[in-house]
C-alpha cells in the first residue's frame, strides 16, 4: 500500500502544488495527467526516492520511504522511463540478466524466457537496446521492471516517441502489470490513446496549482477541461 | 618479444631468452635487457592497459564516446605540477624523482578538486565541463610559467611532454605495476555495477546502485592512476580516447566482464606497439611517443565519428 500524507513537491523548497493525499492499493493502475511542467516528473522522482517531498511523506506499507536505504528501496520500486533514455550496447538478454538488483542473483533462463514471450520480444533477445525500435526497448525496460519483481512500477513517459503501434502494445504490457497485482503508476500526455484502456482505477490530475484524484471513468473531455 | 631484442642494439632471440632464464653470458646484452627493456615494456603495457581502461571508464561515466582520462583535468594539473617545478628551478629539478612527484601532486591537487565538486553537483555534464574548464586554466598556468622560462628549463618540460615508457628503474615499475593491478581488480569486483551504470543513473539507483558511491569510485580509480602514468611516462594522448573503441569494435560486446579484459589487453599491446614504432629512427632521434599516439588514435576517433554509433 502506498500512501502520501500531505505531501508538497518541487525544486530548491519551492512547490509545485498544495498539500497533496492519497493512496494506491496493490492491482490499481493511477494515470498523471497534467501540462508540460505541472510537476508530474517531480512527483515520479519523489514516487521514486529521487527527491525528497518539500513537506509531507510518502509512506510504503507505512515505512517512510526516505528511510529506506537504496537497497531496501529496489526491493519495492520500479522504474520505466522514456525509450530514449535508454542508450547503452548492452542485448536485451544482458539488461534482463542484470536481474532484479545489484545484490540478487540474475533470473533463470526460464523466468527470462517466459517473460519475453509474454512481451514478444524473443526474437530480438540477443540484439542490441541501440539497434531496435522504440517501442521494443520501452518493452524491454518494463520486462526488466517486471523482473525486479516489485510491488509498485513507476513510468514517466513511457510512451513517448513512441508510435501508434507500439503505444497499443505499451498499454497491453501495462494491463498485464496492473493484472498481476502491481500498483503501476503513470505521468503521460498521451491522453487520447490513454482513453482507450478500459483498466484505469484513477487519475492524479494536476490543475491550477493543486492535484485532484479523481476515480474512473473520466471523459477525455473533461479530463482535458480540468488541466486547463 | 619484439619489443626485447629491437633497439638501438640489436640483441638475439637466444641472447634475450638466455637473460630472462638468468644465463645469459654477455653482460652488457643482460643490463640492457633486465635494466631497460623488460622494465620499459612493462611500462609499455601498465600504462596502455592502465590509460585504456580510464578511457571506458570516463565514457562510462560521462555517457561520452569522445570522453578519456584527460576530461577530468587531471593530465593538464600533472602538467602544471611539472611545469612549476621544472620552470621555476629553470630545470634543475631531479628527472628521476622531482618529475614525477610534481607531477602526481598537480594531478592529486585537480582529482581532489574534482572529488569535492562531485559530492556537490549531481549532473555528469556539469561535471564534464567543470573538468575542462579546469583542464583550460591550468593549461593557462602552465603557458604564463613558459613565458617566463629559460630554454634549458622549457627544453625540459616540452621533452616530458612528449612522453615516454624509457625512464623507469624496476622500483618505479613496480609502483606503477602495483597501482595498475589494484585498479584493475576494484573495477574486475564491480562489472555488474557497470553494467547497470550503463543504463543511466535513475535505472542504476532504482535497481539498488549507490550512484553517488560508484561515480566516487570510479572518479578515484581513474584519477589516482592517470595520475600516476602521467608522472612516471608524460601526458599521453589518444591511448585512453581510442583504445576503448577499438575493443568494443573487435569484441563486439558492451558487458563490462568482456569488455574490461578486451579494453585492458588491446590497451597493453597499443602500447607495445607504440613503444616499438617510436623505436624507428628519424635523423639522429626517433619519433616522440605522443605524435604516435595520436597518429595511431586520430584515426580511430574519426572512424567513430564517421560510423555515427548511436551508443552513450
Amino acid at each position: 500500500m502506498l500512501e502520501l500524507k500531505d505531501i508538497t513537491t518541487g525544486y530548491n523548497g519551492t512547490p509545485l502544488h498544495s498539500s497533496f493525499s492519497t493512496s494506491a492499493k496493490a492491482g490499481e493502475l493511477i494515470i498523471l495527467a497534467g501540462r508540460n511542467g505541472a510537476g508530474k516528473s517531480t512527483l515520479i522522482q519523489n514516487l521514486a526516492g529521487f527527491l525528497r517531498p518539500i513537506t509531507g511523506a510518502i509512506e510504503i506499507n507505512s515505512e517512510n520511504l526516505s528511510a529506506l536505504s537504496i537497497a531496501q528501496r529496489a526491493k519495492v520500486l520500479s522504474i520505466v522511463q522514456t525509450s530514449t533514455s535508454v542508450w547503452t550496447d548492452l542485448t536485451v538478454l544482458e539488461i534482463l540478466e542484470l536481474g532484479a538488483s545489484v545484490n540478487t542473483p540474475s533470473p533463470t533462463t526460464k523466468e527470462i524466457t517466459k517473460a519475453v514471450e509474454r512481451f514478444n520480444l524473443t526474437a530480438v533477445l540477443h540484439s542490441k537496446v541501440e539497434q531496435i525500435s522504440d517501442g521494443e526497448r520501452q518493452k524491454t525496460m518494463i520486462v526488466r521492471a517486471l523482473l525486479q519483481n516489485t510491488q509498485i512500477i513507476l513510468m514517466d513517459e513511457p510512451s513517448a516517441f513512441l508510435d501508434y503501434p507500439s503505444k497499443l502494445e505499451l498499454w497491453k504490457g501495462i494491463e498485464l502489470l496492473k493484472n498481476e497485482g502491481r500498483t503501476v503508476i503513470v505521468s503521460s500526455h498521451d491522453l487520447s490513446t490513454l482513453s482507450e484502456l478500459q483498466v484505469i482505477d484513477s487519475y492524479w490530475v494536476f490543475t491550477k496549482g493543486e492535484i485532484l484524484d479523481i476515480k474512473a471513468p473520466l471523459p477525455l473531455s473533461k479530463l482535458m477541461e480540468l488541466m486547463d | 618479444m619484439s619489443e626485447l631484442f629491437l633497439g638501438s642494439v640489436f640483441i638475439e632471440m637466444q641472447d634475450v631468452l638466455a637473460s630472462l632464464w638468468g644465463s645469459n653470458t654477455n653482460p652488457i646484452h643482460d643490463v640492457i635487457i633486465r635494466e631497460s627493456r623488460i622494465p620499459r615494456a612493462f611500462t609499455a603495457m601498465f600504462a596502455g592497459g592502465g590509460l585504456a581502461m580510464c578511457g571506458m571508464l570516463m565514457q562510462r561515466f560521462f555517457h561520452n564516446p569522445l570522453a578519456g582520462p584527460s576530461v577530468l583535468g587531471i593530465t593538464s594539473g600533472a602538467s602544471f605540477g611539472v611545469a612549476l617545478v621544472v620552470l621555476i628551478t629553470g630545470g634543475a629539478v631531479s628527472t628521476q624523482f622531482g618529475i614525477p612527484f610534481a607531477a602526481f601532486s598537480g594531478a592529486m591537487g585537480v582529482l581532489l578538486l574534482i572529488l569535492l565538486a562531485s559530492t556537490r553537483i549531481k549532473s555528469a555534464v556539469t561535471l564534464l565541463i567543470l573538468g575542462l574548464m579546469v583542464g583550460y586554466m591550468v593549461s593557462a598556468g602552465v603557458t604564463v610559467l613558459q613565458a617566463g622560462a629559460n630554454k634549458d628549463a622549457l627544453r625540459s618540460f616540452v621533452f616530458w611532454g612528449m612522453g615516454t615508457f624509457s625512464d623507469l628503474q624496476s622500483s618505479e615499475v613496480l609502483i606503477l605495476g602495483s597501482i595498475f593491478f589494484i585498479s584493475i581488480l576494484l573495477i574486475a569486483f564491480n562489472t555488474r555495477r557497470l553494467d547497470l551504470f550503463s543504463l543511466g543513473n535513475d535505472y542504476a539507483l532504482s535497481m539498488g546502485l549507490d550512484v553517488k558511491r560508484f561515480r566516487f569510485l570510479l572518479l578515484i580509480v581513474t584519477g589516482v592512476l592517470t595520475g600516476i602514468i602521467t608522472a612516471y611516462c608524460g601526458p599521453i594522448a589518444f591511448i585512453g580516447l581510442a583504445v576503448p573503441h577499438l575493443a568494443r569494435g573487435i569484441w563486439q560486446s558492451g558487458k563490462h566482464k568482456v569488455i574490461l579484459p578486451a579494453v585492458v589487453l588491446t590497451g597493453m599491446i597499443t602500447g607495445l606497439v607504440c613503444d616499438l614504432l617510436i623505436r624507428i629512427p628519424i635523423g639522429t632521434s626517433s619519433l616522440p611517443l605522443n605524435a604516435i599516439t595520436s597518429l595511431i588514435g586520430a584515426p580511430v576517433v574519426i572512424y567513430i565519428l564517421m560510423k555515427g554509433r548511436k551508443v552513450f
